[in-house]
């Protein structure tokens, strides 16, 4: 039985192979233990309650052909 | 270290147009803005870096004009923001590229000469910023989905990143492909650092992110539709 997680993802955690252990804004059940310290420090994930962190994300161009 | 030869450009692409074929020479030029700061009393100029930069791309080729070739990519484009990347150490996972975005086709010129192929040559003037960065997924066909290999960058970075995305060729029944930067601390658990748009056909994009660049970085995709198959590159530059 899997401990309910004291975090929630703020970016989609997956493995190395791409299968998802959390999905965005879902509790962080799945995910390693020992990751989760490193997964805070970069701001993938946050402690459940805790005021939602920015991201930036610019779309600086593209184009359709 | 290595020296390079025309035979290790891998890619020249513009907003998912391959003109690599077609192409002659390139010229990537980054210039700083210098300004003169001596003054009366001195006996020699002095310059001042501004702190500003810029950048401009110029290729020479063949005139071609394949649906999919140089003609096509360039012409009546001269004031379109295109995202340009090349691949100056060959076309393989971990090597070198180049990005430009807000790439303005400056000049297209065509030359008619007699006893000669047309020529045609182009000249950009990035408005942004350029990158060099490391390919994540080399110019390549993908009939299914999958992850790249491991980046190693031996440490985290902390001033962002930005990653690119060329689709040159797509086929099967509505294909869809969303591509996507992931980044780690310890190469077993990762996080999506940047997802690209869903792409249905040919394109590019470059999207930015800001803060930790954890040590491993790699490149997954995952395709829809029916018998999906693209041909893309992925590159990623740490900022």
């Amino acid at each position: 039985m899997e401990e309910p997680s004291e975090f929630v993802a703020v970016r989609r955690i997956s493995t190395r192979d791409d299968e998802t252990l959390a999905a965005v804004g879902e509790a962080c059940d799945r995910v390693p233990a020992e990751a989760l310290e490193w997964l805070e420090e970069s701001g993938a994930i946050q402690a459940i309650g805790a005021e939602p962190g920015v991201i930036e994300r610019d779309d600086d161009g593209g184009a359709d052909g | 270290m290595a020296k390079y030869g025309s035979n290790d450009v891998g890619f020249l692409l513009i907003d998912g147009f391959n003109v690599t074929g077609v192409s002659t020479s390139l010229t990537d030029t980054t210039t700083a803005t210098l300004e003169e700061t001596h003054g009366l009393g001195d006996s020699w100029v002095e310059h001042t870096a501004t702190g500003l930069r810029s950048a401009t791309l110029a290729a020479d080729g063949f005139y071609d004009d394949a649906s999919d070739s140089a003609n096509e990519a360039l012409a009546e484009n001269e004031a379109t923001s295109r995202v340009v990347c090349y691949g100056y150490e060959g076309n393989t996972i971990h090597k070198g590229m180049v990005g430009h975005s807000g790439a303005f086709g400056g000049s297209y010129t065509r030359t008619a000469s007699r006893n000669e192929l047309h020529k045609a040559s182009a000249t950009w003037t990035v408005t942004g910023q350029k990158d060099d960065a490391m390919i994540l997924h080399a110019l390549g066909s993908e009939s299914a989905s999958g992850t790249g290999s491991v980046a190693n960058n031996d440490a985290s970075s902390s001033d962002g990143g930005a990653a690119y995305l060329q689709v040159t060729v797509k086929s099967g029944t509505t294909p869809t492909l969303d591509a996507k930067v992931r980044d780690s601390a310890d190469n077993s658990t990762y996080a999506d650092l940047i997802s690209f748009t869903q792409a249905t056909g040919v394109t590019a994009e470059r999207k930015t992110v800001s803060g930790t660049v954890n040590q491993y970085t790699l490149a997954s995709w995952t395709h829809g539709g029916t018998a999906p198959e693209f041909t893309f590159l992925i590159g990623f530059a740490r900022a």
